[in-house]
């Protein structure tokens, strides 16, 4: 608006009216808000996880189980005891695409088309890495091992599915998969919104536009799908 | 939702607003124009309330004459109301749209985002909201909602009949009730598409609130109205994730055999599947987790319109302007470590209770100052009475009788004994059900000539206004007693235990109150809907009043203002100002040696 | 008692109670009616529908042999194609009966006998209730006479409205023609704000003075924390009375004394800060006496260290109805398991846990005056909560989720009907979380009597385990060889 951009020039308060307080567009803006919201999606999540799980501490009959136990697979390394290997590896992959991702908003700054393509191309793979192990994670756990779990009628459970699982109480199965697997959709949306930008990147959308905003924005997105996973591997898999 | 955030560039937020050619389509359905959408929030919300209204007539006639027969209710309701006596599943499914609709539809919707769409951009100076697109999204996503919600009515088994908390496991568990089969489905449906309205709406209020005020309006100088729906829109975006969540466990629960929040349910109640581990408080945890910010989601705009139309009308500054402020956000930020006072007798640990308890009682505090400013504005003023001044009054006067009762409620010891009575009923009804309509009413008869150029007519509101309100008092204020009887909510009939038969002649001067004041309602709708047509043309600042919105021409223009947006050189209540010759000095008019907003910024900034 | 099972979910029993039978014999029918008092009133009732349809002279609709079918198993009946069958069930919106397969054929027939009875005299019994909805469908409704005058009042009323509504209007058209307004509307709005304070004051009076003695606050508490409590509810009703006097009546009377006037300016009295400082503190420090005293109280009531002497009574709650099981001589209930609920067995108590032998399950919760009791609740299928307003006690019934309350009942039954003045008052346990269809009429009697007459209550009820042994051990005879 023609107020703005004559103001620009001139010193007003912060918080006067006439401009942005945060010195950042609307779009951003609402980008920080919108995260912050699904931050709390997520922490309602997690908090359902904390509340069933301390309702299992003083149980001896059927004990949470440890997850060191549980998440002890890696690709190819059959029946060695690698506790957590995986999802380090997951985690790393994940990080690792973060700081592409970072890399090609600061491209972007510098108007620089390959290498905001280059990055974002690289932030995609890491996204689709991280789908792949959490598909892999998954088959893992939904298979089960050999052992099983023996039932009260004598029969051998192996694995686990939303009813039941072979490693502890049930809610230990269904909120893996409802917290990981709703972390999953984020990544999953996640890949395909970079998926569009990296080609309207390629297209030279926003070379016209004159600012690469756009990659900045699902960046944002994508460090906070980062952020969330820190926080479900550290309450899900370490505690 | 976030792809909807990233794509929003394209859908323009340009300079070269009205421009296009505007279709009917692009004008009255697919509106991308707050003022528009605001109207559409509105029309849809009085849908809503009229049905929840109608509900409850129903239910009100049934518990005041559980022996006698209606035969129009087979008429209404079909194999529901055979031979006329009300299904008591159906009572229960009654119930509970009644308070989904009124809570989310009603007050949540067509309280916020009628007047936060109205008048967010209006009051704060800006074109319109941030995004448009969002903006229209948030309106078709509660459209929508309140279509699937309406359609739960027809379904077998009737809609959710679990309260309109629906506690698992009786909403868990289809086979519990008839109400918990399909119906409780399109409840789940119909309420995800409203969380996403609202933090679609949510986050296009704050953003607006932040980034687009017009040059001049610091926050110190925004409405309290402005200043009621940023923090209502902050607490929707922090609490509706949380039922979000609560409903997707819920939802899983209901269909794909897990247990959350089931524990110990044989097989043969929960389809085949024996549910062990989880744990039904845990609901009831993220659900008051939202549903406690959500009275206060209910609450806040109603009284932010209250100090917007007591203020104005009584020729007077509202009274501790920056305390008004400083409550709303402690009230906010209060809200969100309240909500275990909903769960008291829920065995929770005593101790945890206490913080509870503590907490809420706090909250009166706030409460409290809010209401001496109201009374202190009163003071000494030059009141007009005008229909949307008594909606106001009679606003403060449900908050006071309503959240004096909180009092009692809150207080866990005091709790054993009223919790899920009459006296609740009787205590929310008041303070968030009667007290949010007053504010809704009053904001609709000040800010009517603002959405449809027109007036409202006066005597007529009048009449609606003394009829709602005797009629709201005489069938909340006995409740207390019934609630102090012991007689326990959500009952069908008051028959099942002798002692609660002395309630009959109560429960007929409730409905009665209850129909009256249903039948004052349509007074209401006549004269709205005969007024967007026939009413008496507005002038542009019917009211005198400050704010910013009545500077914009009574010709809805996309954009507003038909030139430069007016920048602001003061607050909003310079009412009967000393050395002021008219009775109210509008925020765009320059104080004495203030002629260049510029120069005036950046004075400011230096001092 | 083995026949008193009750599995009932969300279940009418439509035709439990038909008979063609030749001789219903005053025992038989007796019979019948604890069978039905036992196991069918939660959804059933001879002259009114509640969940399941009235059941009076169902007798003279259907024959004994199809009764008895479908009381047994009503879903296999539907399934089977039964036109009669399909069609109760499809015309009461398709709500499933419970199955009571475990009743004989003898057992129906004298539920049968006793609804036979029952219909006979149901004319005399119900000529109360206005509408008495017999089962010949065409009675005319009767209402009555005060109903009429009432509806008779909304009318007039609202022809009144209309009547105003039309003055005002010519009022509203004559002002137009002279120019000015012939309504002075903010005096009269001033007038009816004063009139409403006055009015709606001595409203208020009158509500306490007329309907205070209904609340169970105004009789004597009937157990000991009941005292505290009244006292807190006593004190948080004074201090919020009188700020809702003030407030209240300085809300209208401003509003009166302050309506517009041409001549008046308005004060231009933005801010004050003494004042607002004045008015933050004086309900903070109302609020810190109503917070101390009542976190006083609560911890006072829910001290779990009176635990060691209480005795333990369990209260099972499920669709619709109430269960307390008496821990018996030891003191000590048998573990319980979900899974075990059964037929003979519905609170899932472990029939071989040494503690369970003597425990006592009965359908009505007696109490012995005096003696601190532990109630500990438990629920079969969804959230119920056991309230009991007279004692001051109330805690939700959860299942998987258990809870208890512990207190003392100071008042036996009599004395309190004395107190009220009211032979037939008796205590009541409600369900008091919305639970279903007959959720309102999920209640049980409590009674508090003296030690002599709750044993001798105690010793005629039978012991759960005892009185089932034999079914108990066929069926862990059953379960073993799965």
């Amino acid at each position: 608006m023609s107020e703005t951009t004559t103001l620009t020039n001139v010193k007003t308060g912060t918080w006067g009216g006439g401009k942005s307080p945060f010195s950042i567009s609307y779009g951003k803006l609402m980008m920080w808000i919108f995260l912050l919201s699904d931050a709390f999606t997520f922490s309602s999540l997690l908090v359902a996880y904390g509340f069933i799980r301390h309702s299992y501490a003083s149980n001896l009959v059927t004990p949470w189980p440890s997850p060191d136990h549980v998440f002890n697979h890696f690709p190819f390394l059959h029946g060695v005891h690698l506790p957590l290997m995986f999802v380090s590896l997951m985690t790393f992959i994940l990080i690792f695409s973060s700081v592409t991702m970072v890399l090609a908003v600061e491209a972007g700054h510098r108007m620089a088309k390959k290498e905001v393509g280059m990055y974002m191309f690289l932030t995609i793979l890491g996204g689709i890495g991280f789908l792949s192990c959490q598909a892999w994670e998954w088959t893992q756990f939904i298979t089960g091992t050999h052992e099983g779990r023996m039932l009260a009628d004598g029969s051998i459970f192996h694995g686990a599915n939303l009813q039941m699982n072979q490693y502890g109480p049930t809610p230990f199965g269904d909120l893996f998969f409802i917290v990981t697997g709703f972390h999953g959709f984020h990544v999953l949306s996640g890949v395909v919104i970079n998926i569009i930008i990296y080609l309207n990147v390629l297209g030279g959308t926003y070379e016209k536009r004159g600012h690469y905003e756009m990659v900045e924005k699902v960046g944002l997105y994508w460090h906070f799908v980062d952020l969330v996973w820190v926080f479900v591997f550290t309450f899900y898999y370490l505690i | 939702m976030s792809n909807q955030n990233l794509n929003q560039d394209n859908h323009g937020h340009s300079d070269d607003h009205g421009h296009h050619k505007e279709t009917f389509i692009s004008k009255y359905v697919f509106s991308m124009d707050h003022k528009m959408i605001a109207k559409q929030f509105l029309i849809t919300g009085i849908i809503m309330g009229t049905l929840g209204m109608a509900m409850s007539m129903i239910f009100r006639l049934q518990l005041a004459f559980p022996d006698m027969k209606f035969p129009f209710f087979e008429g209404i309701m079909g194999h529901w109301g055979k031979d006329g006596k009300l299904d008591p599943n159906f009572y229960l499914a009654l119930i509970t749209i009644h308070g989904t609709i009124m809570v989310f539809y009603v007050l949540t919707a067509g309280l916020s985002g009628t007047f936060s769409n109205l008048l967010i951009p209006l009051q704060v100076g800006a074109r319109d909201m941030a995004s448009p697109f969002l903006n229209m999204l948030s309106y078709w996503f509660f459209f929508l909602s309140s279509c699937v919600l309406v359609s739960s009515l027809f379904v077998d088994g009737g809609p959710a009949s679990a309260g309109w908390t629906i506690y698992p496991p009786l909403s868990a568990l289809p086979k519990a009730i008839p109400g918990s089969g399909t119906g409780m489905t399109l409840w789940l449906v119909a309420i995800i598409l409203f969380i996403a309205s609202a933090l679609l709406g949510g986050v296009n209020y704050i953003t607006t609130v932040l980034n687009m005020r017009t040059l001049g309006m610091k926050m110190t100088r925004l409405p309290l109205t402005i200043w009621a729906f940023l923090v209502t829109a902050v607490l929707g975006l922090l609490s509706f994730p949380v039922l979000l969540g609560a409903g997707l466990l819920l939802i899983f629960d209901r269909s794909f055999g897990t247990s959350f929040y089931l524990a110990d349910i044989p097989a043969d109640m929960a389809g085949g599947i024996e549910r062990v581990g989880g744990s039904p408080i845990l609901f009831q945890h993220l659900f008051w987790f939202l549903g406690h910010p959500e009275v206060y989601i209910i609450l806040l705009p109603a009284l932010g319109i209250t100090s917007e139309v007591i203020a104005t009308n009584s020729r007077k500054p509202i009274f501790g302007y920056r305390a008004m402020i400083g409550s709303i956000l402690a009230i906010a930020v209060l809200s969100f470590i309240v909500w275990g006072h909903h769960m008291f007798i829920t065995g929770m640990n005593p101790f945890l209770g206490s913080v509870f308890v503590l907490g809420t009682l706090i909250i009166a505090v706030p409460s409290a100052v809010k209401t001496f400013n109201y009374i202190a504005t009163l003071w000494k003023g030059n009141l007009q009475l005008t229909p949307a001044m008594l909606f106001a009054i009679g606003l403060v006067s449900f908050f006071i009788s309503g959240g004096l009762t909180g009092l009692f409620l809150g207080n866990a010891a005091l709790d054993i004994n009223l919790h899920d009575t009459y006296f609740v009923v009787a205590h929310f009804h008041i303070v968030m059900g009667s007290a949010a309509i007053f504010g809704m009413m009053s904001g609709i008869y000040h800010w009517f000539p603002k959405m449809f150029g027109r007036m409202m007519n006066k005597s007529l509101g009048y009449a609606h206004f003394w009829l709602t309100f005797i009629s709201a008092y005489c069938v909340f204020f006995p409740m207390h007693f019934m609630g102090l009887a012991g007689v326990p909510r959500r009952y069908y009939a008051n028959t099942a235990y002798d002692q609660f038969s002395t309630f009959v002649d109560m429960n007929v001067f409730i409905t009665i109150a209850a129909l009256i004041g249903g039948a004052a309602q349509l007074l209401f709708l006549f004269n709205f809907f005969y007024s967007i047509r026939k009413g008496k043309k507005a002038t542009q600042n019917p009211w005198n009043s400050n704010t910013l919105e009545w500077t914009a021409p009574v010709k809805h223009l996309h954009g507003n203002w038909p030139g430069d947006i007016p920048h602001v050189y003061r607050w909003p209540y310079d009412y009967s100002k000393p050395g002021s010759e008219v009775d109210f000095i509008p925020q765009n008019i320059p104080e004495e040696g203030q002629t260049d907003p510029l120069q005036e910024m950046a004075s400011q900034h230096n001092h | 008692m083995k026949i008193l099972n009750r599995i009932q979910k969300t279940s009418f029993i439509f035709a439990t109670l038909i008979v063609l039978s030749l001789g219903s014999f005053a025992q038989t029918a007796d019979e019948g009616a604890k069978l039905f008092s036992a196991n069918c009133t939660s959804c059933h009732s001879i002259n009114e529908k509640i969940v399941g349809p009235p059941l009076k002279n169902v007798h003279k609709k259907y024959d004994e042999a199809w009764i008895i079918k479908w009381v047994k198993n009503s879903q296999e009946f539907i399934k089977s194609g039964d036109a009669k069958a399909v069609k109760v069930y499809e015309e009461n919106n398709k709500i499933p009966m419970t199955s009571f397969a475990t009743f004989t054929d003898l057992q129906v027939k004298s539920i049968i006998a006793y609804v036979k009875a029952e219909s006979e005299k149901a004319p005399v019994a119900s000529a109360a209730s206005a509408s008495s909805n017999v089962a010949t469908d065409s009675e005319t409704e009767t209402t009555d006479l005060s109903d009429c005058i009432n509806w008779l009042m909304v009318v007039s009323f609202l022809l009144l409205i209309i009547v105003i509504g039309l003055m005002i209007s010519i009022l509203e058209k004559l002002g137009d023609i002279k120019g000015k307004p012939s309504i002075n509307w903010i005096r009269i709005n001033g007038f009816l704000l004063l009139a409403f304070l006055i009015l709606g004051m001595a409203a208020v009076v009158w509500e306490f003075y007329y309907h205070t003695k209904l609340t169970v606050n105004a009789q004597t508490p009937a157990s000991a924390h009941g005292v505290i409590y009244d006292s807190m509810f006593n004190i948080t009703l004074v201090l919020t009375g009188i700020m809702f006097v003030v407030t209240q009546v300085l809300l209208f009377w401003y509003g009166y004394r302050y309506k517009h006037s041409d001549t008046r300016k308005a004060l231009y009295y933005p801010d004050n800060h003494k004042l607002e400082f004045i008015w933050t503190i004086i309900p903070a420090v109302v609020l810190t006496v109503l917070v101390v005293r009542g976190l006083q109280t609560w911890s006072a009531i829910t001290d779990r260290n009176q635990n060691d002497k209480a005795q333990v009574i369990e209260v099972f709650g499920y669709q619709f109805d109430w269960k307390m099981r008496y821990a018996g001589a030891d003191n000590k209930l048998g573990a319980h398991d979900f899974r075990k609920m059964g037929v003979w067995n519905e609170l899932g108590v472990d029939p071989n846990d040494s503690a369970s032998k003597d425990d006592i399950v009965t359908s009505e919760l007696h109490l012995k005056v005096g003696q601190p009791v532990v109630l500990k609740f438990r629920a079969k299928d969804v959230i119920h909560s056991a309230y009991l307003p007279h004692f001051r006690v109330q805690m939700n019934v959860v299942p998987g989720l258990p809870t208890q309350f512990i207190f003392t009942p100071t008042v036996t039954t009599n004395q309190m009907r004395e107190i009220m003045k009211n032979p037939t008052f008796d205590y009541v346990l409600l369900c008091n979380k919305i639970c279903g269809s007959a959720h309102y009429r999920m209640n049980r009697k409590v009674i508090v009597e003296s030690a002599e007459d709750y044993y001798k209550w105690l010793s005629t009820q039978p012991k759960l385990v005892a009185e089932n042994t034999a079914t108990a051990e066929s069926d862990s005879k059953a379960l073993a060889t799965k």
